[in-house]
């Protein structure tokens, strides 16, 4: 069941809202190697409120990654609004965009690939504080420290390098650099996926404390359904690049409408019979 | 040897080789141009130990002409003297000295591989020749690998028109006969040059005409690193063009420019040698291993002089420890890549 | 088919790039044939323009070079100064005498170096393998001029064969039989440096793909099932391992004019490769220009063919080829 925050800031209007976003990509099909644009998004509305968690969820090549990349401002939508509190980010560009980073951050599917494996702890978790101009060295280390400590890591670690920890380990670091700069919406793209399941569980206590600690918004993409219905509040239905169903999470989730959720539901029903009738691990 | 232990093993005596081919001076008994008429295809010479008067410190003999040749001159012994004075050179070309490794009195002479046509002592010509040709080597190297890196990192990271454009001109490149055209290259450029234009000359035309297979590796190596996701976070936290190339992209090629170094320097090293054996090279009386084995070109000379094969033995020293390096470099990061 | 056409239409640009670039870097030579002329006083400036508005040498850029490719379509190759004759006969003399040399060295260094690589591939590690490595490994990287020269100064020591140029004198006396004879003769020494250097390159890529397809988990399963050996060397891992072998064996045919320079020079043998020497030093223009186009088009033509191989053999690049992705 999602926290109740009960936050005592008085905000009005959701944090993020998008409407009518779209993004096309470009391949090459047939014998004349012709462009041709696929559609990755299409008509995706929605809005998170403060301090809530909204999922998106779909099969591969539905399109959820792609909402999360635009969102995060990784890749530019080709037409549509996002709006951050109450700044436009779509179509930004140059500076303002500089000024708009820091509230949005990505928390990337694997670790590994998500850090260089070159860097040390500290070298990856301060890289938005060095690139956003934030205090000198030592005040960064400081800085590191705090983040760690709150993602439960220690802090004499901080000078060992990324690739000497394990994978749940390594998310946690992730995590760490993502709040590095305070955001206002954290944008978790299959964050869980590659972690063993006990593992999960902890990362997903570990965002839920910290969502409660400093009212983060989380935007979440995920395929499984199981997690999702633990950490949500709201659920959005992907499939072929459009919103097919979307509302509260507890709802959804009891009485799908739509084909696909259906079909996504059973799945994770079907993997849940499974794990009921395993050994535990 | 496991790899690591070859590569600080090749490493090192591939570092031996250049400082003592940079302190030729130092090392060489005598100066590149010396010349000795009466010396003229002196076989190297032979060091004693003891002679009818019994054990001695390590010695030599005159060589005098004879009908034959030559025959040692037994009457008078010259000592070896090593840190011994003798013809002034300079050390780094800056710091002008006298101190030599080793030598012996005048008139003996010490020709360690002999002596050439004129009589110069081969193996001080050997390791002055040396600082010619790995220089060119070296240097054209340097040429080739940092045009081939601008390329590519260009093609790689900006793409679409850049990357055809250049990708193509690599291929043109690539479909030249390499050796046709650096002899050709050589032909359209004036023949009489000074000896320091000649080098110049000689290190541009080698280094330009090899950046494009390089240049489609680092392209290849900056195509991957710059979609890896956590240059796509850098990004996100605001990362310019530059930070991200300098912090994350341009650290990953630094193991294939290692081994394309050690790939092209001998090949390089050889170009020169060849250049300088068919005279389009370096011209004396500037030594080159190149033009000191194009002496051999003569039936007399290679029949008969065999010590004036050492440019060759130089030359196959230098490129079998460049290759094995090579060699080993390659398998290293591959194994390394995998993990 | 698309891709074949692509390929042609890439190569027929490559061959035109090819020859501008040659034709430019001409512009770019300060100094010409005729510099040197001008420094003889027995020739009058009057014959040197002459000469220079017969050989067309007093027009712009553009016209020269549009002019030189029109002819050098029709097989035209321009003039040469020093031999005062037309190029294309020329060259065509001398690339014959390099392709005798080149196409019997090639024939036997694959003659050798494929069963050689598949020999240390399978023998791995032990006897065979341990002596072949290293020795492929110097003569890999031994310098091909430092293998030319010590490879002459051996012959010439122990008067093996004939040393120098093609043919004995008194060859026009010869019977048919004695003539092929005498120039296999001549071949020995040059034909023994290429196939030297050759074969143990060949012998290294072998061995190093025919390795890498031994070790696959799909080889070790066919073993598992009990299948022969030489049935498993011919049916299964050949097929694999042929890919790097093909594209190798383009690289063989693009250097067919291009890769003798050095053992024709220092073995005397009367090919390309002293023409286009002799051609720098005399700075004679359209024979380099002609050398360098000729041996480029045998390069394009090595990488073409070897791309249309590796589409006839390797079923990945057909499919790939309908489905587009």
């Amino acid at each position: 069941m999602p926290i109740d925050t009960g936050s005592p800031e008085k905000i009005h209007g959701p944090l993020l809202r998008v409407r009518a976003l779209e993004k096309k990509y470009w391949a090459r099909r047939g014998a004349f190697r012709r462009r041709v644009p696929l559609l990755a998004a299409s008509k995706v509305s929605f809005e998170i409120p403060h301090g809530k968690t909204l999922a998106i969820v779909g099969s591969s090549g539905s399109g959820k990654s792609t909402v999360a990349r635009c969102v995060a401002r990784i890749e530019k939508p080709d037409s549509g609004e996002i709006w951050i509190k109450d700044r436009q980010v779509a179509q930004a560009s140059g500076k303002e965009l500089m000024s708009l980073r820091p509230d949005v951050q990505l928390v990337f599917q694997d670790p590994s690939t998500s850090m260089n494996a070159r860097f040390s702890a500290v070298q990856t978790i301060e890289e938005p504080l060095l690139l956003q101009h934030r205090g000198s060295s030592e005040e960064r280390r400081t800085r590191v420290a705090e983040l760690m400590k709150e993602v439960a890591l220690q802090p004499e670690w901080m000078d060992r390098g990324v690739s000497e920890f394990s994978g749940g380990q390594k998310q946690r670091i992730a995590i760490a650099r993502a709040l590095a700069l305070k955001p206002k919406l954290l944008i978790l793209d299959e964050a869980f996926t590659g972690l063993d399941l006990s593992t999960q569980a902890q990362i997903g206590n570990l965002l839920l404390e910290l969502q409660a600690a400093h009212t983060l918004t989380y935007l979440l993409i995920a395929h499984d359904l199981t997690l999702v219905s633990r950490m949500a509040d709201f659920i959005a239905v992907m499939s072929n690049g459009e919103i097919v169903e979307q509302g509260i999470a507890q709802e959804v989730l009891a009485s799908p409408v739509h084909a696909q959720t259906r079909a996504l539901i059973s799945a994770a029903q079907g993997l849940r019979s499974i794990s009921a009738t395993q050994p535990s691990s | 040897m496991r790899p690591k232990a070859w590569i600080v093993v090749l490493s090192a005596l591939l570092a031996a080789l250049h400082l003592a081919i940079l302190a030729a001076g130092f090392i060489a008994p005598y100066d590149a141009a010396s010349q000795n008429r009466d010396l003229s295809y002196a076989p190297p010479t032979h060091v004693h130990l003891r002679d009818a008067s019994g054990w001695h410190l390590p010695f030599v003999y005159r060589w005098i002409p004879d009908p034959d040749g030559y025959r040692e001159d037994t009457s008078t012994r010259y000592p070896i003297h090593f840190f011994t004075r003798g013809e002034a050179h300079k050390i780094l070309w800056i710091f002008p000295s006298n101190l030599h490794l080793f030598g012996v009195d005048e008139p003996g002479r010490i020709l360690i591989a002999g002596a050439d046509s004129f009589g110069r002592d081969e193996f001080s010509r050997l390791l002055y020749g040396g600082q010619i040709s790995l220089a060119v080597g070296l240097l054209a190297t340097f040429i080739t690998l940092a045009a081939a890196t601008v390329v590519g990192t260009v093609a790689g990271y900006f793409g679409k028109w850049a990357d055809e454009f250049l990708m193509a001109l690599g291929e043109l490149f690539l479909c030249l006969p390499w050796f046709y055209f650096l002899v050709g290259a050589r032909a359209f450029l004036p023949l009489h040059v000074s000896a320091a234009g000649t080098f110049l000359l000689l290190i541009i035309v080698i280094g330009i005409i090899g950046w494009a297979r390089p240049a489609r590796l680092i392209r290849g190596i900056v195509l991957s690193a710059r979609n890896r996701n956590y240059v796509l976070a850098a990004r996100g936290f605001g990362g310019s063009n530059f930070y991200l190339l300098r912090r994350h992209i341009l650290p990953e090629t630094f193991a294939i420019l290692l081994t394309q170094a050690a790939l092209l320097i001998p090949q390089y090293v050889a170009a020169e040698a060849t250049l300088s054996f068919f005279g389009l090279g370096v011209s004396e009386p500037v030594p080159s291993w190149g033009n000191m084995l194009s002496a051999l070109q003569q039936y007399n000379v290679l029949v008969s002089y065999f010590w004036l094969l050492a440019p060759a033995a130089a030359l196959v020293i230098t490129s079998v420890m460049y290759w094995l390096l090579a060699d080993v470099l390659h398998h290293w990061i591959q194994s390394h890549s995998i993990n | 088919m698309t891709y074949v056409l692509q390929r042609l239409l890439r190569s027929i640009l490559l061959l035109l790039g090819v020859s501008l670039l040659c034709f430019l870097f001409t512009e770019m030579a300060p100094g010409s044939f005729f510099d040197e002329m001008r420094l003889n006083p027995q020739i009058s400036p009057e014959t040197i323009a002459t000469l220079r508005s017969q050989y067309g040498m007093n027009r712009p850029l553009a016209v020269r070079y549009s002019r030189w490719l029109v002819s050098a379509i029709r097989g035209d190759f321009g003039y040469s100064v020093a031999y005062n004759a037309p190029v294309a006969p020329l060259l065509w003399t001398r690339a014959k005498n390099t392709l005798l040399l080149t196409l019997t060295a090639t024939f036997l260094t694959w003659l050798i170096g494929v069963p050689l690589g598949l020999l240390t591939a399978s023998a791995r590690g032990k006897f065979a393998d341990k002596v072949a490595t290293p020795v492929s490994c110097f003569l890999l990287s031994v310098p091909e001029i430092v293998l030319a020269v010590g490879l002459l100064a051996l012959v010439v020591r122990w008067r093996v064969v004939p040393v120098g140029g093609m043919m004995s004198l008194g060859f026009e006396d010869l019977s048919l039989w004695e003539k092929i004879r005498d120039i296999a003769v001549h071949m020995l020494l040059p034909v023994s440096i290429l196939v030297l250097g050759g074969v143990a390159i060949i012998e290294r890529h072998v061995r190093a793909s025919v390795i890498e397809v031994l070790d696959t988990p799909y080889i070790q399963a066919a073993r598992g099932l009990g299948i022969g050996r030489v049935r498993l060397l011919f049916r299964h891992v050949l097929p694999v391992a042929a890919n790097p072998a093909i594209s190798l064996f383009g690289f063989s045919i693009a250097a067919l004019l291009g890769g003798s320079l050095v053992v024709e020079v220092v073995t005397g043998w009367p090919g390309l490769g002293p023409l286009i020497l002799d051609a720098t030093m005399s700075r004679d223009l359209y024979v380099v220009i002609g050398a360098v186009l000729l041996s480029a088009v045998f390069m394009i033509a090595g990488n073409l063919i070897a791309d249309l191989m590796l589409l006839a053999s390797d079923p990945r690049i057909r499919a790939g080829e309908s489905n587009a992705t």
